[in-house]
């Protein structure tokens, strides 16, 4: 069984629920909107009972029905009021019946095949509440979709059309044709013929109409006889994967913070789960009454819909933020993804979970600083020590060749600690001969150098230069030295 | 053949599983890396193969490589370093160097050996409050990525932590970083100047001496040239590979 809600006089109802003392008398709503592009004047579109006791009918213009009825009302078209009834009507349809169809202004069609309450109580319910918001509603109830319009079209109040194709029959052949809305054209032909009614209509052979009207005259005639069907294209709420909380309280610490992320979580995961999506990033924000807000974007892995795991992923960073004052809003939003699978190569081994690693990584990071964990990156510079970090990334395939590298790798002192060097005359100038003082001290047994090296000497700031020594000691242990004007570094140790 | 037991947990199943194809397969398992090398390069890694101290060799236990008696000089940390690297390199697995000193220097390794390292430095080069905390860091971080074994092999570097702050620590955080290997799969590779870690699986002692004129030699030359002298050996997933010999010259 299908309910179709309609209110009576739609624009005008629509505007009507608005000012007092107008639903006695004679009103009419002028088609501006027809008129506002051209050049026609506007005409009435539709007026009420008490209008129509005063033979104002659509079509006329302004200046025809007021001469008819000088009392008359006339009301331009409201487009913002329309469609704010419209929205307290799917609002209301929404509320009994998970699945409904926005058919036209002012008409809403529910499947009643899956509520448990019989029509009457539902047609009772959407009533009341609709009536609540100043919308009077008439409703049909029929087996199909079409024909539950059409009952909601002729009743006053409530219909229930029982499927039954006597009952339907019956209560189909005495309409008149326009009921069923047909194209102008089309009904002129008909009532041409000197048909009135549906009954009239269904009297002659379907086959004949469809020869000589074509498919659009055989869908009428299916409509005149109760036998059209088709589905609802239903509305769904569109996909909002945002959540915000304007605070009364200010937060101050973290945990009452993490207790409405994670209740943000727990729904907007609900949701993504219900429209078969993966969250494909995290977007934060932290609002405070003054200072500007924190805005952050937290990349996931892979995309997923874990609450849990995107929690982590939250508490992990926060735990590193510091908020300049305290959090007077919060706003959370999933950036929706379409689910993802991907199937290994027996031998590929890649990261067992790529959610939880990244999880990982930023409690590492909020236990060690940002600037402080990631892959190394050597720059383009012979300045010693001149590396970069950058975020870690899924580890990068086989290498094909492995590269060539000379000498023992160098364990770097940072800073240097500074070292007392007692030298020598050479060839060369001064070589270091002794470390007298510093975190390693003794007779060098072997040194070579100098290694001269220096740039961005056209910087003043940044320029450098320095001769570097390696060194080794009696224990067997290599160093390298390093000498910046007159001072001396110890720089690291080749192990 | 390796157990499997479904008791086990998964990690430790499909570390086994591809134990077996690795050596069912060898040569399809094998990378084109290592298919390549030069011989010295394949000599290295066959000897440090008999000590089973490559990447799939060091998973699921603690490993300790301490300095041995030439502690404080200890050359060849760095190529223990390299190798491992290398390793991870030539399999396409990542690598986290947890760091306790920052003393890490990623200009000494080619920066192909480096796109797969996870580098935690939780060493001094900060505020003078960071200085006493960075051992605790660095036992913190460790057991975060072995907790989550996503990576193979986690390095605990400790070479330059004095020993005393090394003896405060709890006996319990050792073996804990040793449950969180054999429950995960996971290897944790200590390098310590001296004995340390006493829950490690197992314990080598590395002796080698270079002269300043090696600083010119081939990396892949060097290599061979480490001897690991096994200290205690406790095989969790190969329980052939512990022989007697107390001092092993692996060139």
């Amino acid at each position: 069984m299908f309910a179709a809600v309609r209110i009576p006089l739609f624009p005008l109802t629509a505007q009507i629920r608005h000012l007092r003392d107008l639903s006695a008398r004679p009103a009419a709503v002028l088609d501006t909107l027809a008129a506002a592009g051209g050049k026609n004047r506007c005409r009435i579109l539709l007026g009420n009972e008490a209008a129509g006791a005063c033979r104002v009918v659509p079509g006329m213009t302004a200046a025809q029905a007021q001469a008819r009825c000088p009392e008359l009302i006339l009301l331009p078209r409201d487009p913002g009021r329309e469609a704010a009834a419209q929205a307290e009507l799917l609002a209301c349809a929404a509320e009994f019946s998970p699945d409904f169809e926005d058919t036209a202004p002012g008409v809403i069609t529910l499947d009643a095949f899956s509520l448990p309450s019989p029509p009457a109580q539902i047609a009772g319910g959407i009533m009341d509440c609709l009536a609540a918001r100043g919308l009077p509603v008439r409703i049909g109830f029929a087996p199909h979709p079409d024909l539950a319009g059409l009952v909601s079209q002729v009743t006053d109040s409530v219909r229930i059309l029982p499927d039954s194709p006597g009952e339907i029959a019956k209560f189909l052949q005495p309409l008149p044709l326009r009921t069923l809305a047909p194209p102008p054209q089309l009904l002129e032909i008909l009532h041409a013929w000197g048909l009135r009614t549906l009954g009239d209509f269904t009297r002659l052979s379907r086959q004949d109409i469809a020869a000589r009207l074509g498919p659009p005259g055989a869908a009428l005639w299916d409509q005149a006889a109760g036998r059209h069907q088709r589905l609802l294209r239903l509305v769904r709420p569109p996909q909002d994967f945002r959540l915000d909380l304007d605070l009364e309280e200010e937060i101050q610490t973290l945990e009452p913070l993490l207790f409405v992320l994670k209740r943000f979580l727990d729904t907007l995961c609900a949701r993504l789960e219900c429209a078969y999506l993966c969250a494909g990033s995290l977007k934060l924000g932290l609002f405070h009454r003054q200072s500007p807000p924190y805005e952050k974007v937290l990349r996931i892995a892979v995309p997923c819909r874990d609450a849990g795991l995107l929690f982590r992923l939250l508490q992990a960073h926060l735990e590193s933020y510091r908020a300049p004052e305290p959090i007077a809003a919060v706003g959370l939003e999933l950036v929706p993804l379409p689910e993802s699978r991907q199937q290994f190569h027996l031998f590929e081994s890649s990261l067992r979970d790529p959610n939880q690693f990244s999880a990982t990584l930023a409690e590492a990071e909020a236990l060690l600083g940002c600037d402080r964990a990631g892959t190394p990156r050597t720059l383009s510079s012979h300045r010693p020590d001149a590396f970069s970090l950058a975020p870690c990334e899924e580890p990068a395939p086989p290498a094909v060749a492995l590269p060539f590298a000379l000498g023992l790798p160098l364990r770097r002192f940072r800073p240097p600690p500074p070292i007392l060097v007692e030298t020598e005359a050479g060839s060369a100038g001064e070589r270091p001969r002794a470390i007298r003082e510093g975190p390693v001290r003794g007779a060098l047994e072997s040194c070579r150098g100098p290694w001269l090296s220096s740039g961005e000497w056209w910087e003043a700031d940044t320029a450098w230069s320095h001769r570097e020594w390696d060194a080794r000691l009696p224990d067997g242990a290599c160093y390298r030295l390093r000498q910046t004007g007159a001072r001396w570094f110890l720089e690291g140790q080749y192990a | 053949m390796p157990s499997t037991d479904p008791s086990q947990p998964t990690p430790l199943r499909l570390a086994q599983l591809r134990d077996l194809l690795g050596r069912k397969y060898p040569e399809a398992h094998r990378s084109p890396a290592v298919r390549g090398r030069s011989p010295a390069a394949a000599r290295c890694s066959a000897v440090l193969a008999t000590e089973n101290l490559t990447l799939r060799g060091l998973e699921g236990q603690v490993t300790e490589i301490t300095g041995g008696e030439t502690a404080e000089a200890a050359p060849g940390m760095g190529l223990i370093l390299h190798h491992l690297l290398a390793q991870a390199a030539a399999a396409g697995r990542g690598l986290v160097l947890v760091d306790e000193a920052d003393c890490f220097d990623p200009q000494s390794y080619p920066g192909a050996l480096c796109r797969n390292l996870f580098w935690a430095r939780c060493g001094k080069s900060g505020a003078g409050t960071r200085e006493a905390a960075s051992l605790a860091t660095a036992l913190k971080v460790a057991d975060l990525f072995l907790r989550d074994g996503n990576l193979p092999l986690v390095i605990l570097d400790l070479f330059q932590t004095p020993a005393r702050e090394l003896a405060r620590i709890n006996l319990g955080v050792w073996y804990r970083l040793r449950q969180r290997t054999e429950q995960n799969g996971c290897g944790l590779c200590l390098l310590s100047a001296h004995p340390t870690c006493s829950a490690a699986h197992r314990r080598f002692a590395l002796a080698a001496s270079f002269a300043l004129d090696d600083l010119e030699r081939p990396r892949d030359e060097l290599l061979p040239e480490l001897r690991l002298r096994v200290e205690r050996a406790q095989p969790r997933w190969q329980p052939e590979t512990t022989t007697a010999a107390p001092t092993r010259r692996i060139a």
